[in-house]
């Protein structure tokens, strides 16, 4: 009789990083019919070009490595780095910004590192910081809330068009995002002025801040699947908060109200499904903590004197490099120890015992 | 309910309804048994019979060597066929079979029942010395698992002062019934157990940690407490909510009186004693009754198993032999575990001895426990983190064990690591995160033996120059001595000293000056390096855990430093012997 020897313990939880993916991906869904429902099929085939791109260069540089393909892309990273990327995009992107930006995430911020677990930042935001950096103009081209099936709301021909590069969105198809109207305002113009002059398409604000909400019911549900923890949305978007009403409240002319930072913009999306990947995020609760107020600043620091409307991207990115560091300045006092450690100590080496 | 909490746990499948609903049985006595000669923390015992020795029930037949060992008792009726090696189960065994020194007994056919008992003690009259006398003799050691002997703990109030006993029937790990039988069968017993070890160890107070999933043997607890003996210590049932690893000794401790134990300490340095029911047990059986362990209640379960339960079974009983008691179903057995199945081991067969330590069997089938899925890479998800009862960070631990980082593993506490499992138990990616630490630790501590070995070797090196510079040292001086009695006439073939030193005769005097200050200031240091090495030695073999290698280090070095000061002095009282006689030679002219 000869029997299995493995290494304690000998069961395990029925859990595995596969389904994790999986609830985050369908988290994602309220927000993804939201953002449909309002901007139109553009963001649906975003959403699903990028996803299947995920995939398809993960698989690709799998085979390059010489790794095994069907464990790996079970884990359903891939795709969530798609979809996370997908929904980010305008939704009048062609094909070609979008497999730029996967290029970016998944080979170069993921594969190049070492594949799932081993990349230091959020590859979605690589993807997309190397975009809005690279292709300003198609970055920056939002479209006007017509919704699905409103009079004015393109078909699903059209959103094909833009996507093959074939026809270019019209001015009418096109507007702003809140917080990109409201950072060129100007400096004389007084907010009440600026919103008084009704700077948006008709609906846009009501489309953004629904979005925002459909974002806060799909991390609702990661909340209560434990798939997240509550440390880095509640301290990012309470950094955002507190910050938006220190400036509202110095002066109310020349700000947004704080409703307006914390719906008007990527936030929400950005506190729940961007700064929480576990890979790139600090580890520790504490850590967690300082990681998502870290972030929240920079959002708030970038929207009011950065060159760019919305700031998750650089933020979320800013903060990774930060992470080691946090890592170690926020590690849990252990049990029967006095105190938490602190930093990290590099043990010297005496090469000169013998010489004494 | 707990007044304290401890941090992470988790709450794993109980499946104990397998093993608790059958009441408490006898194991058929074995025709042979293998007693291994390590079934404890410590040095193995020593044989004190031969083979073709006939032995009773409860006869030594090896004893305990050195300070923590523990004695082995025959466990049945018979006649010592062999001691030889023979596989036991071990943690190591899954790199392959372990062997070990064991005695055989093989049982007469006829009477079995033939016991060799201690005469019976009243513990509440006895005093310390005789009792602890008694449990030494007895070889009992913890049951919880580590196989501590009991003996040693009863001691702890040397060097120890203690409030609180605990005792541990929490029994956190899913499978195992073992302690809840042996309440359920034993509650007065056991409280009685607790109560000797209680006035041993000096304690205030006994609190009895036990996990809510326990409701009967909870019961016969509260009905042995309702009518307290007068004299009795107080005692306290905790009842604490079903959460794994609530039964780990430190976590205990901390459930139970939010103390936690130090680092690398022990729970005596907060004053708490923890005790497993099954060890309170042994103990007050071997005083009352005057038997010695050779026996002890296991869990038989599994699911092929036709038959669970718990039995009393006699040490050294094949495992194949209770597993067929139990109705084995060989076909859907696909893993055997001795022990719970977050921290057990696994073993190779069931031709291995029940020992002191095996409190569970499981004998699994594949569905059961099936085996690990492939690893898949770390995405940081901190559940570790959170399940960690520790507060360690399992991620970075792991990150540095598969790094080969040791020494930032140590700095994040590695070693504070109790290898409950229940960081693996959550991994979204199945990573057998303990392997890793334990590879990890036991990388760290064969470095550690080997440095200590470098450090011997130099500090014997080093006695050896410092005793060499000594010899010669002393010889020069004695030689200078012997030419100054003898005052030849001076010719040029008596010593090359003399012609060197006829120039240095010549030179100032301010040059054996400074010497002789350079020589006295050495002559200080000496001294200083000498009561620095008394001082280090007395304060090493004060500790509690005296290491051996250590002392001898200790010893050397200052043997080494006594070297030094006598080859210093040598020189100087040669020095002095010297001016002397040049004062003595440039006065008179």
């Amino acid at each position: 009789m000869s029997l299995m020897h493995t290494s304690s313990p000998h069961t395990r939880a029925a859990t595995s990083t596969g389904s994790v993916m999986a609830w985050v991906l369908l988290a994602t869904l309220p927000g993804i019919a939201s953002l449909i429902w309002f901007f139109g099929w553009g963001v649906l085939l975003n959403v699903l070009f990028a996803a299947g791109l995920g995939v398809g260069l993960e698989a690709l540089i799998l085979r390059l490595r010489a790794r095994p393909l069907g464990v790996t892309l079970r884990d359903n990273s891939a795709l969530v780095s798609g979809v996370l990327l997908g929904v980010s995009l305008p939704p009048f992107a062609p094909w070609w910004l979008i497999l730029v930006g996967m290029i970016a995430a998944i080979v170069v911020a993921k594969q190049l590192f070492g594949g799932l677990g081993q990349n230091p930042f959020n590859p979605a935001m690589v993807g997309y910081a190397l975009l809005l950096i690279s292709f300003p103009v198609e970055m920056t081209q939002w479209a006007a809330p017509h919704g699905l099936f409103g009079a004015n709301a393109f078909g699903l021909s059209d959103a094909l068009g833009h996507f093959l590069g074939i026809a270019e969105p019209t001015d009418a198809m096109t507007g702003a995002t809140p917080l990109d109207a409201f950072k060129h305002k100007g400096a004389t113009v007084l907010a009440s002025e600026f919103w008084a002059t009704d700077p948006l398409p008709t609906g846009t604000l009501n489309a953004w801040q629904t979005t925002a909400l459909a974002w806060l019911a799909g991390g609702a549900l990661l909340l209560f699947k434990r798939i997240i923890s509550w440390h880095i949305p509640l301290s990012l978007l309470g950094a955002v908060l507190v910050l938006a009403t220190l400036m509202y409240a110095s002066d109310p002319s020349h700000h947004g109200t704080p409703l307006f930072h914390l719906l008007g913009g990527a936030a929400i999306f950005g506190a729940f499904f961007i700064a929480t990947d576990p890979v790139s995020a600090a580890t520790s609760r504490k850590g967690k903590l300082y990681y998502g107020a870290g972030i929240g600043i920079l959002i708030m620091l970038i929207r009011q004197w950065g060159a760019y409307p919305d700031a998750v991207a650089f933020a979320v990115l800013l903060m990774n490099f930060a992470v080691p560091f946090i890592d170690y300045y926020t590690q849990p006092r252990t049990y029967g120890h006095a105190r938490p450690n602190r930093g990290i100590k590099v043990l010297q080496i005496d090469d000169d015992e013998d010489a004494t | 309910m707990a007044d304290f909490d401890f941090p992470g746990g988790i709450h794993p499948p109980q499946r104990k309804t397998l093993s608790n609903r059958a009441p408490l049985r006898q194991a058929p006595l074995p025709k042979r048994v293998v007693l291994p000669l390590t079934q404890h923390l410590g040095l193995p015992a020593e044989p004190i019979v031969v083979p073709g020795q006939r032995v009773r029930t409860g006869e030594v037949i090896a004893r305990a060597q050195g300070m923590i060992s523990a004695n082995l008792h025959a466990s049945i009726t018979g006649t010592v066929s062999a001691i030889e090696e023979h596989p036991v189960p071990h943690p190591s065994a899954a790199l392959g079979e372990v062997r070990a020194l064991c005695i055989i007994i093989d049982a007469e056919p006829d009477d079995q029942n033939d016991w060799l008992l201690m005469p019976p003690l009243d513990w509440r009259t006895s005093d310390d010395e005789t009792l602890i006398d008694r449990l030494r003799e007895s070889g009992i050691v913890g049951l919880g698992g580590a196989g501590f002997p009991t003996a040693v703990k009863a001691q702890v109030r040397q060097r120890h002062v203690i409030d609180t006993l605990i005792v541990n029937a929490a029994e956190c790990e899913p499978y195992i019934t073992a302690d809840d039988l042996t309440l359920r069968s034993y509650a007065a017993d056991v409280l009685e157990g607790a109560q000797l070890f209680a006035r041993l160890c000096g304690a205030e107070r006994v609190l009895i940690g036990i996990e809510d999933n326990k409701p009967e043997a909870i019961d016969a607890l509260s009905q042995v407490l309702r009518k307290p003996a007068a004299a009795d210590i107080a005692v306290e049932l905790k009842i604490v909510p079903t959460r794994y690893p609530s039964g780990g000794e430190k976590q205990l401790v901390q459930l139970l009186t939010g103390r936690e134990v130090p680092s690398g300490g022990l729970p005596a340095d907060v004053g708490v004693l923890c005790h497993n029911p099954g060890t309170l047990l042994a103990a007050l059986r071997a005083v009352r009754d005057g038997e010695p362990q050779i026996y002890r209640i296991v869990t038989l379960t599994g699911e092929a198993l036709a038959n669970p339960g718990n039995v009393e079974a006699r040490i050294g009983t094949s495992i194949h032999e209770l597993l067929a008691f139990s109705e084995l179903q060989p076909e859907h057995l696909s893993r055997l575990v001795m022990g719970g199945p977050m921290m057990g081991l696994t073993l190779g067969s069931g031709a291995l001895p029940l020992i002191k330590t095996s409190n569970c069997l499981i004998a699994a089938t594949a569905e059961e426990l099936p085996p690990a899925p492939p690893e898949q890479p770390c995405i940081r998800c901190g559940a570790c983190e959170i399940a960690c009862p520790a507060s360690l960070l399992p991620q970075q631990l792991y990150w540095f064990a598969k790094g080969r980082e040791h020494d930032k593993a140590e700095l994040f506490n590695l070693f504070d690591c109790i290898e409950c499992g229940a960081c693996a138990y959550v991994c979204p990616s199945h990573i057998p995160l303990v392997q890793y630490y334990r590879a990890s630790k036991s990388e760290i501590r064969a470095r550690e033996q080997e440095a200590h070995k470098a450090e011997h070797a130099r500090h014997r090196f080093e006695f050896r120059q410092a005793r060499i510079a000594r010899e010669e040292a002393e010889k020069l001086a004695k030689r200078e001595a012997r030419m100054k009695r003898t005052p030849a006439p001076p010719t040029p073939s008596t010593s090359s000293d003399t012609t060197t030193a006829q120039p240095e005769t010549a030179s100032t005097s301010a040059d054996h000056a400074a010497q002789l200050r350079k020589l006295k200031i050495a002559q200080a240091a000496a001294k200083a390096a000498v009561k620095k090495a008394e001082k280090n030695l007395a304060r090493i073999s004060e500790a509690r855990q005296s290491d051996k290698t250590e002392l001898e280090d200790m010893e050397t070095q200052l043997a080494t430093a006594r070297e030094n000061l006598r080859a210093t002095e040598a020189r100087l009282t040669m020095l002095q012997a010297k001016n002397q006689e040049q004062d003595q030679e440039t006065n008179p002219s």
